[in-house]
Formats: structure tokens, C-alpha cells, sequence
């Protein structure tokens, strides 16, 4: 199916986008690779009667370190993060993962932008992103602001974001810690991804987040809780530790997975990336 | 009715310039204006690779993109490797190896395995099954295509 007619606008600088956000704002949306929202447009699951296309604004793809933070700008592709030195070298979990997600095409055009605001719940990067304690910042005619990763998706397709809102970049702290994601993928899309972070500084509480099989990512406190406490320990009071957290979530089934498999997916990849800190420590030491 | 974006861009080397209404996709735009009828629409969702163009040498999904955003780059399809003095390496490689049954899916395999050998001359078997992981083949079972690809590495 062919999307249906809208205007579209191609600003050249981020105060012309940010404008044409504002003036259209009752039914605009932004434009990035268009990976989900030209598919969502063609299946008639979404129209818009005005398009911003954003990549043709300066420097929004730019990734860069500056310190200890590590700035990707949101239209920064799959496949730029996954081949950037400067990622690779920093956080090496988020090229990989940014290179082994999809396809080479849609690693070619879909942003880490467009993944996180399109809040899709098989995403992986908004999981990650999550445990690495990232921070988004957005901007509108309202001036900039910054949400955490971990809070700015609410539900399936849902997120803080107001309609003008444009995401600029996501900014990951860079500390000395232990990062691993781990995913099942069924199909095209993950059934389950768990991303766990291990500080080096002991005084700082260990990440473990849980995406892919609920609405949206979450924390798994009574599983950090317990790695906390017990460093290292890959024993069966970790693994009720995590069913703990996972039991109350709503899990529904879906064309990839029924509810009962994706449970004991979550469970499966959570214990994985745990584990996976723990090898990359005793590797590291 | 929308107004229609002027647009130019490289089409397989030829300077193109065209109007075209903001809602046009890529593959209907190459298929119905330029009757490049190598780029196939299959699954429509960027998920069988049939529809691959290179967009500034990137492998894209022409059914899920918009023309305009061609608007000054170069597209190269299918119909715009080798000439007369013969085929591409790629698409001899095709050949020699059968990598081919139908052909329905060969000029996304041969663009996308262009795209690859672009960045990286030398992959492995498991970097190539990778990369052309999004690529699908119903007839072939894919070991010939693999094959015609790790051919070309030196
Ligand atoms: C076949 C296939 C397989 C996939 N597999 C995976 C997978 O395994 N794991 C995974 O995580 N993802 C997967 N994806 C999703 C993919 O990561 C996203 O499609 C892509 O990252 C979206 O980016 P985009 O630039 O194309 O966004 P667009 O489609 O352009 O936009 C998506 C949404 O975000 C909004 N938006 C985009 N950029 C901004 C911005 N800067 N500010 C504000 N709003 C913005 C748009 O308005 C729209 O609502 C898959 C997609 C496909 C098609
Ligand atoms: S038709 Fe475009 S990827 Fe299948
Ligand atoms: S040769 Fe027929 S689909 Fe590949």
C-alpha cells in the first residue's frame, strides 16, 4: 500500500525544524530513516498530514566523547554506531548490539533515534540504553530538556515525548563497568533482551533491565538487589530473584512467542547477561 | 492534492531531475517512471531484500523509502552494473556459481553483496551470511549464493 498524501518539509537547520514542529504540531511527525514510520503509514496505522524530515539538519548525527560521556546524536544509524570507533572502543555492547540488529538495510537507514521514540516493545536499544543509565535530551520552542533512558518510554509506542518534541542526542555515562546484552530473537524481532551493567566502583548498585516482553523496558530490582549483595554468584536463589521481578509483569502472547515462553525467555536471557559480566570480569582480571 | 517536490539526483550514472508528490516511494518511482524493473516489490516490509537499491553506495530498501529522499544522491539498480563490455565481476560471479534459480531475488543479492565488498573486500563466510542474512532466497538454499560471494574474496 502506498502512504497517504502529506506535506512535507525538510528543514536544513534544527531552529527551522523546530519551528515547523511548533506550527504544525496537532498533526505532525518527525522523519527520520523511516524504517517503522513509512511501514506504519503504508499499513494506514498511522497518518500525518505533515512530515519533518529531520535528516537533513546538521549535526544530529554526530557522535562524539567528550570526558566520561559518550554524546550519539539520534539520527545517527544503526549501522554509524555499529562501525564508530569511538562506540566500539567505549561501548563496545552497543555497537555490537547496533550491528546485529534487523537488517543491513535497515541498519543503513534507521536511526537510534527513531528506535527509541518509536517505542516499539521489541526494541533493544531503549533496554540497554536503560541499564546504562542514559539520558536523552529533547528539544522544542520551549526550550531543551532531558529525561532518563529508563523513563521515557511508558507503554507500547508510548513515551514522554510532547508531539513537537525533537530528540537531539543520547548521552551514556562513561564509568569503569561491566556491560552485557543479551536477546533472543525470533522472526524480525526480539522476544526477550536483558541488559545487565556491573560498576567497578562496589559502592555503586549494579543495572539489570528487562525489555522485549512487556509494554516497555524495566528494571529488575529484587535480581540487582541480589548481584549486589552477592557478586558474582550465578546460583539458584539469583535465578528466584529474577522470576521474582519477572511474575508480576504482563507478558501477553504474540505472533513471535506465547506468554509462558517469553517468561521463561526473560528469565533465560537475564541469568545470560548476568553470567556474561561475570565471564568478561574473570577474563578482564 | 500535495504539491510536488522537485527532485535530481544520480540514476545508475544518468543526471536525473523529476517532480514527484511527497508520498511517492523509491521503488514505484524507479519501477513506473524509469522502468528499472530489476528493483522487485515482494514482501513490502524490508524483510525479503528483493527492492534493494544503494543509495551513496548503502543498501536500502526502495519499498520503504521515500523518492524525494533520493534527492541529490546517487542511485545505483540492478540495470546500472556491467555494460557492453560485459557483466559485473559480481554478476559473473552469480553465474558461474548458479547462484540462481528464478533470478527473482538476484539483483538484491548482487546489490547488496556489492555493498559489502565496498566496506569490507575481504569478509568471512560468517561476515558475508551476516550481511546478506536480510536477503531472502526461495529457491537456491543459499549455498550457491555463498559460494558466488566467497569466490570474490581474495
Ligand atoms: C525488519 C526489521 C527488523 C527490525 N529488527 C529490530 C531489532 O531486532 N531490534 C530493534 O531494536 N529494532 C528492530 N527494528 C526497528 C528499527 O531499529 C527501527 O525501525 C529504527 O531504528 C527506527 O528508526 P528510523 O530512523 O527509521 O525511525 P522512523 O521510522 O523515521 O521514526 C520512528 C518514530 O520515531 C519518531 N522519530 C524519529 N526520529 C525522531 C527524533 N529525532 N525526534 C523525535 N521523534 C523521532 C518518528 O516520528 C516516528 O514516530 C527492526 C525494524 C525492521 C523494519
Ligand atoms: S520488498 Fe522491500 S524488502 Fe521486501
Ligand atoms: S533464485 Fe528464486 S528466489 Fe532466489
Amino acid at each position: 500500500m502506498l502512504p497517504r498524501p502529506f506535506t512535507y518539509h525538510r528543514p536544513t537547520s534544527l531552529d527551522n525544524a523546530v519551528a515547523l514542529m511548533a506550527r504544525h504540531v496537532d498533526d505532525v511527525s518527525p522523519y527520520a530513516g523511516g524504517t517503522e514510520l513509512l511501514l506504519a503509514m503504508k499499513m494506514h496505522f498511522a497518518d500525518y498530514e505533515h512530515l519533518v524530515d529531520l535528516k537533513r539538519i546538521p549535526d544530529l548525527c554526530a557522535i562524539a566523547r567528550n570526558g566520561d560521556t559518550l554524546s550519539i546524536g539520534a539520527l545517527a544509524t544503526h549501522a554509524a554506531i555499529a562501525t564508530d570507533a569511538v562506540i566500539q572502543e567505549a561501548l563496545p555492547a552497543l555497537a555490537g548490539l547496533c550491528g546485529s540488529i534487523a537488517n543491513a538495510r535497515v541498519r543503513a537507514a534507521g536511526t537510534i533515534g527513531g528506535n527509541l521514540c518509536f517505542a516499539e516493545p521489541r526494541a533493544d536499544p531503549p533496554v540497554l540504553l536503560s541499564a546504562l543509565d542514559a539520558e536523552l535530551c529533547l528539544i522544542s520552542v520551549r526550550g531543551e530538556r532531558r529525561v532518563a533512558a529508563g523513563r521515557f518510554i511508558t507503554g507500547t509506542l508510548e513515551t514522554t515525548r510532547a508531539p513537537d518534541e525533537i530528540l537531539l542526542r543520547i548521552e551514556v555515562p562513561l564509568k569503569a563497568r561491566t556491560v552485557r546484552y543479551e536477546r533472543v530473537v525470533h522472526g524480525h524481532r526480539t522476544v526477550a533482551g536483558a541488559a545487565a551493567v556491573i560498576e567497578h566502583d562496589a559502592s555503586a548498585a549494579p543495572r539489570i533491565w528487562l525489555g522485549c516482553v512487556a509494554t516497555h523496558p524495566v528494571a529488575l530490582p529484587n535480581a540487582e538487589t541480589y548481584v549486589a549483595a552477592n557478586p558474582g554468584v550465578l546460583d539458584n536463589a539469583l535465578t528466584q530473584a529474577i522470576a521474582s521481578d519477572i511474575a508480576p509483569l504482563n507478558i501477553a502472547d504474540d505472533e513471535d512467542a506465547g506468554a509462558d515462553y517469553r517468561r521463561h525467555l526473560a528469565e533465560t536471557v537475564t541469568i545470560r547477561a548476568i553470567a556474561g559480566t561475570v565471564q568478561q570480569e574473570v577474563r578482564a582480571s | 492534492m500535495t504539491p510536488a517536490h522537485k527532485i535530481a539526483l544520480t540514476l545508475n550514472g544518468d543526471q536525473v531531475e523529476a517532480s514527484v508528490a511527497a508520498h511517492t516511494l523509491l521503488i514505484d518511482f524507479l519501477r513506473d517512471s524509469h522502468a528499472l524493473n530489476g528493483v522487485k516489490r515482494s514482501c513490502d516490509m524490508q524483510v525479503c531484500g528483493a527492492c534493494t537499491v544503494l543509495v551513496d553506495g548503502r543498501p536500502m530498501s526502495s519499498c520503504t523509502m521515500l523518492a524525494v529522499d533520493a534527492d541529490g544522491a546517487s542511485v545505483a539498480t540492478i540495470e546500472g552494473l556491467g555494460g557492453p563490455e560485459g557483466l559485473d565481476p559480481v554478476q559473473e560471479a552469480f553465474l558461474e556459481h548458479g547462484a540462481l534459480q528464478c533470478g527473482f531475488c538476484t539483483p538484491g543479492f548482487i546489490l547488496a553483496t556489492k555493498a559489502l565488498l565496498a566496506t569490507n573486500p575481504s569478509p568471512s563466510r560468517e561476515e558475508i551470511e551476516h550481511h546478506l542474512s536480510g536477503n531472502i532466497c526461495r529457491c537456491t538454499g543459499y549455498q550457491k549464493i555463498i559460494e558466488a560471494v566467497e569466490s570474490l574474496v581474495h
